[in-house]
């Protein structure tokens, strides 16, 4: 009787949030084309969550919709945080594993975290969505998301809970000696003032080459050549923990997570970040053999912060032979609507367009494992004044970035100059702009961001294969037998298997295979040229047509010759385009 | 069960099996009990540590080979490099055996004075392991499996030992599209027809055994894996036979490069391995690649090849070793695609030496003179190989072209024969001490190459009343240099501290309480540097130069 009791108190305890949630289905509010209007979760997209934040939202999603979102990890950070995967699909019409799967990550660099909320906010929003909007009904119960919020937990903490500049940290939380001292992470940042910021030092100087904006005091400018000056620039806040001379050279870490993937890797004399050896860093390889691991991924995303890109590989001269024009297709036509649904985002190839990368993670999606990928910098200088400026530089100009702060912000986004002592350059001042400010979207333009790029996003997991049996026709031969032609079209832009991969053998073939109680197959064909009739005959294994990729919204034909009675089952099994299965009766 | 009675009992079994050890290949489970009792028998000296396991779950064994507490430079010694060659784990552990002798007055007690001695004997297990097994089938892959023909299935047609005699060798398929042919003067020799000659093939070549998956394809998807040797990250080729998934995906490649980075004391890798440098040298680059900061953040190209001074330096070090391993026959330094030895230089930052080992030496006629130079053609691979095994009491080895009934070629002559495996990879047993020899005193002059480090005094100047300038050059006095110039420009590598240690009522006036450098170049290149020092006259400081890859040293100077 006690134990029954305790499990009513414990299944009661359970349901209350439930009820709680479910009382608020009604609500009087006139819904916003966009987000649900009573969400069974509720989630504030306005601010930036930390690691146990995020869990926490993980669970409540995953606790709300155990049909659609389920939570697992995929292995430890360096500190041994949970890298968390939240797989999203409506699980009644099929396993994950057997539909074409969108892999979705975001903060591999430790302060763009906004990339953390893109992808929570997507997770959220086809749960939610799930039913009430048709199309991501549709979404769900064909593909599979593979969402890992943040793939740098570790450092996104100490960005979020640590004094730090808005540019600090980049590199994860991996102890490194980075000055070749033998001591490691001996002389990071310091906060001088204690206000949980890292700015700029500047100090009085006769001739300085500095001075104060006169209309932005914030500002620091240069003054003519011919002018006088008042300042001189110390850098970034900070003092000679070591005694060697040199400040803030050995902080935590220091590498860079985007230059240590394996395909084309480079050591740091080349690559500088690129730390000891492709996947070095335990959060990469994690992801790489989860990657390794499920080939119905078929599509890649990840987000990165600032300048308002949509990026592609290569990241690398080396490998621009590597991108064959029909990928480098669907790359431009997936990327250019993206520019459409992103305004101020611009589609460039990272090698060509901005600079080289060795060991980028794009580069190895694609490379390595054959999957279109895209890398968004997100947040532009177009989101404060609506100006395309292709000068601003990635975070805008520095003085658009002051009036922002003080017309919108009013003056939240920036530390004002203040005095303090430092040990080794005396009396200076201290101030510049908080870590939250310049990088990452204010409170108001955060839902915008991450529903716009999610929207990109989900316009390229939807082009991901759709495959259909378009047609089976049947051809009475002489002496009982017949010949079957079979056609599998894909419905969407994507073909089953890129160049990259055909030409590389990284996954599979798709299959198109016949069975049955009573069906003799006498031989098999690929049909190469259907206007032509030209046929490639499998001789092994006749049953089982392999096929090298269904092109994007194209189709693949195949022939048998049978002799069959009763019933045959066709079933196309495709590793990024799931299985599809129809009767048909001789 | 303790006790002295009980170490005499394992002395005796030590002894008694050391003697039998230069007499045969151990496997795994042989290698890793004759390990543990080196480290139980010499706790001094030896400790036995694993640095992760094998795709099938076999311990990497390292033995550390360290004599007392004070830090010193390291070289680590790495066997089994390509995985058939178990030939380089005995000599690993003859290597090992040698250092632990009791006599202090000999070698290897004064060479442990100066370095420690790191051994790997083998970093292959897996693929070590096919040569202790029925059959007898050559294999460089660990045991990770792999879908080799990509049809979504892993290790579903390997070898088979078609003939029952319990080794893998060739097979061949008569076909009117065959290009290999038997030669005319040895009816056992299957060559490759010279078809630009006239000839025409009639033979299709396989290694033995069967379409197991019934898809065309014979052999097309054996057990395993990843060749170790092409899995490390210099120029690593993707997709290519044996390479993994990725650069360093393998546990073993990936815990050899974690554990060379956990020790930054070590100076020099040498290995056992196909890609080697001894005999001839890693490809020259054609100057030094550019150091400009500036260039850098724009592009730097990817680097291959040796800048100087490290290849002069490899070079030279390969000159004294190769004349000590007096060897015919050399094979040519395979590409190094994903290797082990050229990763050590490359991406670790280290002088690396590899050698194959062992390999099957030039083969003489009776007249001792090279049958290469008289015979026209050349040999090819099979026949040098053959005749050698023929020559060096191995005639069993090349086995006889034997007909056999074949599944998947019914009605067609197919032929099992060739050589038996390993046969050429390794030596026999009975050679190895002759080999040991050699390769001890190659082994036992590697500290000599080491930079030594040496402060120079160059004067104590009185500026003033208790006012000392302290100037010094801090000069290397090895042969090598102090940095490859790769791995100075590396992050991860120590730079040389050049520390001041005051004692009380001492200060520093100007100068820093330590300096780093960079690099100095071998033989009596030097840095200057000085200090300002308020000191009561008559007081002592102390300098000192470090880098845990190098030999240290100090220097205390008075104040007068």
């Amino acid at each position: 009787m006690k134990h029954n009791l305790i499990l009513f108190i414990l299944i009661f305890a359970h349901m209350l949030p439930a009820m709680a949630e479910s009382q608020k289905r009604t609500p009087a509010s006139l819904k916003a084309m966009g987000a649900p209007n009573a969400p069974q979760v509720e989630i504030a997209w306005n601010r930036y969550y930390s690691y146990d934040e995020v869990m926490e939202i993980a669970d409540r999603l995953q606790k709300a919709f155990p049909e659609l979102v389920a939570v697992t990890s995929i292995g430890k950070s360096v500190q041994g945080r949970d890298l968390i995967l939240l797989t999203v699909t409506n699980h009644q019409t099929g396993r994950a594993e057997a539909k074409p799967a969108m892999y979705i990550d975001g903060n591999i660099h430790s302060n763009e975290i906004q990339g953390t909320e893109v992808s929570l906010y997507t997770a959220w929003y086809l749960a939610e969505s799930f039913g009430t909007v048709e199309w991501i009904t549709d979404l769900l119960n064909r593909k599979a998301f593979y969402i890992v919020p943040s793939i740098n937990p570790d450092a996104r903490d100490y960005f979020i809970r640590r004094p730090n500049s808005p540019h600090s940290p980049r590199s994860g939380l991996l102890p490194r000696d980075d000055d070749g001292d033998g001591a490691i992470d001996e002389d990071g940042y310091d906060d001088l003032n204690g206000d949980g910021e890292i700015v700029q030092m500047r100090r009085l100087d006769k001739r300085g080459r500095w001075i104060a904006d006169p209309q932005i005091p914030n500002l620091m400018i240069r003054v003519e050549a011919d002018q006088k000056g008042k300042y001189e620039l110390l850098g970034w806040e900070g003092i000679d923990n070591d005694n060697d001379g040199r400040i803030n050279e050995d902080g935590p870490g220091y590498y860079d997570p985007n230059r240590n993937w394996g395909w084309n890797w480079q050591p740091d004399y080349v690559q500088r970040g690129a730390d000891q050896y492709p996947f070095s860093i335990p959060e990469n390889r994690a992801v790489a053999e989860f990657v390794t691991s499920h080939i119905n991924i078929a599509g890649a995303q990840s987000y990165h912060n600032a300048g308002g890109m949509i990026l592609r590989g290569p990241g690398a001269e080396e490998d621009e032979d590597l991108y064959k024009r029909e990928d480098i297709e669907i790359y431009d036509f997936i990327a250019k609507r993206g520019e459409e649904m992103l305004p101020g985002y611009r589609y460039m190839v990272v090698g060509k367009d901005m600079y080289t990368v060795y060991g980028g993670e794009l580069d190895w999606f694609y490379g390595a494992r054959g999957i279109l990928t895209f890398t968004n910098e997100l947040w532009t200088s177009v989101d404060m004044f609506g100006q395309q400026d292709d000068d601003a530089g990635w975070f805008g100009r520095r003085r658009d970035t002051h009036r922002f702060d003080r017309l919108l912000l009013f003056g939240e986004g920036t530390v004002d100059w203040q005095t303090v002592e430092h040990p080794q350059y005396g009396e200076i001042e201290i101030g510049g702009f908080r870590k939250s400010w310049t990088r990452t979207a204010p409170s108001f333009l955060l839902e915008e961001l991450c529903h716009r790029n999610m929207a990109f996003t989900l316009y390229h997991a939807d082009q991901m294969p759709l495959l259909s049996i378009d047609t089976v026709s049947v051809t009475p031969l002489e002496g009982g037998i017949y010949q079957i032609d079979v056609v599998i079209g894909n419905q969407r832009l994507i073909p089953t298997r890129t160049q990259q991969d055909i030409g590389n053998g990284i996954t599979p073939p798709d299959v198109v295979a016949i069975d049955g109680e009573d069906v003799d197959i006498i031989a098999g064909f690929f049909v190469k040229e259907p206007l032509y009739d030209e046929v490639a005959e499998q001789l092994y294994h006749p049953d089982s047509i392999r096929i090298e990729t269904i092109p994007g919204n194209g189709k693949a034909q195949v022939r048998w010759l049978l002799a069959a009675s009763g019933t045959v089952r066709i079933t196309c099994r495709s590793q990024k385009g799931g299985v599809i299965s129809e009767k048909y009766t001789f | 069960m303790t006790g002295p009675i009980f170490k005499i009992a394992i002395l005796f079994i030590t002894i008694s099996n050391l003697q039998l050890a230069a007499q045969s290949y151990h496997d795994h489970a042989e290698l890793g009990k004759r390990m543990k009792q080196l480290a139980s028998k010499h706790p001094d000296l030896v400790e036995l540590q694993s640095i992760g396991e094998s795709a099938a779950g076999r311990e990497l064994w390292v033995a550390k080979i360290n004599s007392g507490d004070h830090p010193k430079p390291a070289i680590l010694l790495v066997g089994n490099v390509d995985g058939r060659t178990v030939v380089g784990s005995k000599i690993c552990l003859a290597f090992i055996e040698h250092l632990v002798k009791d006599d202090a007055k000999t070698t290897p007690a004064s060479l442990l004075k100066q370095v420690s001695c790191y051994v790997i004997p083998s970093i292959n297990p897996d693929a070590a392991e096919s040569f202790f097994q029925t059959p007898l089938v050559e294999s460089a892959f660990n045991a990770c499996p792999v879908d080799e023909d990509n049809d979504g299935r892993v290790d579903e047609d390997g070898v088979d030992d078609l003939n029952g005699d319990g080794m893998i060798t060739r097979m061949c398929v008569r076909d009117p599209a065959g290009d290999w042919i038997f030669d005319s003067s040895d009816s056992a020799s299957l060559r490759p027809a010279k078809k630009t000659k006239g000839e025409k093939g009639e033979y299709l070549l396989y290694s033995e055994g069967l379409d197991n998956d019934k898809d065309g394809n014979i052999n097309e998807d054996g057990t395993g894996g990843v060749n170790i040797n092409r899995n490390f990250a210099f120029r690593y080729a993707p997709f290519s036979t044996g390479a993994g998934p990725y650069p360093m995906s393998a546990a073993e490649s990936k815990a050899l490069a974690a554990f060379c980075f956990q020790h930054p004391e070590i100076a020099l890798v040498f290995s056992f391995s196909p890609n080697h440098n001894i005999f001839k040298p890693w490809p020259h680059a054609e100057k030094a690649p550019s150091s400009s900061k500036k260039r850098e953040r724009r592009r730097q190209k990817p680097i291959e090849k040796v800048p100087e001074p490290d290849h002069t330096a490899l070079a030279a070090m390969g000159e004294i070793l190769g004349k000590m391993l007096p060897m015919t026959g050399i094979p040519a330094s395979k590409s190094g695609n994903g290797a082990l030895s050229e990763w050590a230089y490359f991406h670790y930052g280290r002088w690396s030496l590899s050698t194959p080992a062992w390999f099957v030496p030039s083969v003489t006629d009776s007249s001792n003179e090279k049958i290469e130079r008289k015979q026209k053609p050349p040999l090819t691979e099979y026949q040098r190989i053959s005749a050698w095994l023929k020559q060096n009491g191995q005639p069993q080895a090349v086995l006889n072209w034997q007909e056999i009934e074949h599944p998947d070629f019914p009605g067609r002559q197919v032929m099992i024969g060739g050589i038996k495996p390993f046969a050429g990879i390794n030596p026999p047993a009975d050679s190895l001490p002759s080999l040991f020899k050699r390769y001890i005193p190659v082994l036992s002059r590697l500290p000599d190459f080491i930079s030594k480090l040496h402060i120079y005094n160059d004067g104590v100047k009185a500026l003033y009343a208790g006012v000392y300038r302290v100037s010094v050059r801090v000069v290397n006095n090895g042969f090598l240099p102090t940095h490859t110039v790769l791995g100075s420009r590396m992050k991860w590598t120590r730079k040389i501290k050049l520390a001041l240690a005051l004692s009380s009522g001492q200060s520093v006036i100007e100068g820093r309480p330590f300096y780093l450098i960079d690099r100095i170049d071998a033989y009596g290149s030097s840095r200057e540097l000085s200090w300002i020092i308020k000191s009561a006259k008559g007081k002592r400081v102390t300098l000192t130069a470090s880098n845990p890859m190098v030999f240290s040293t100090s220097l205390v100077l008075e104040l007068k």
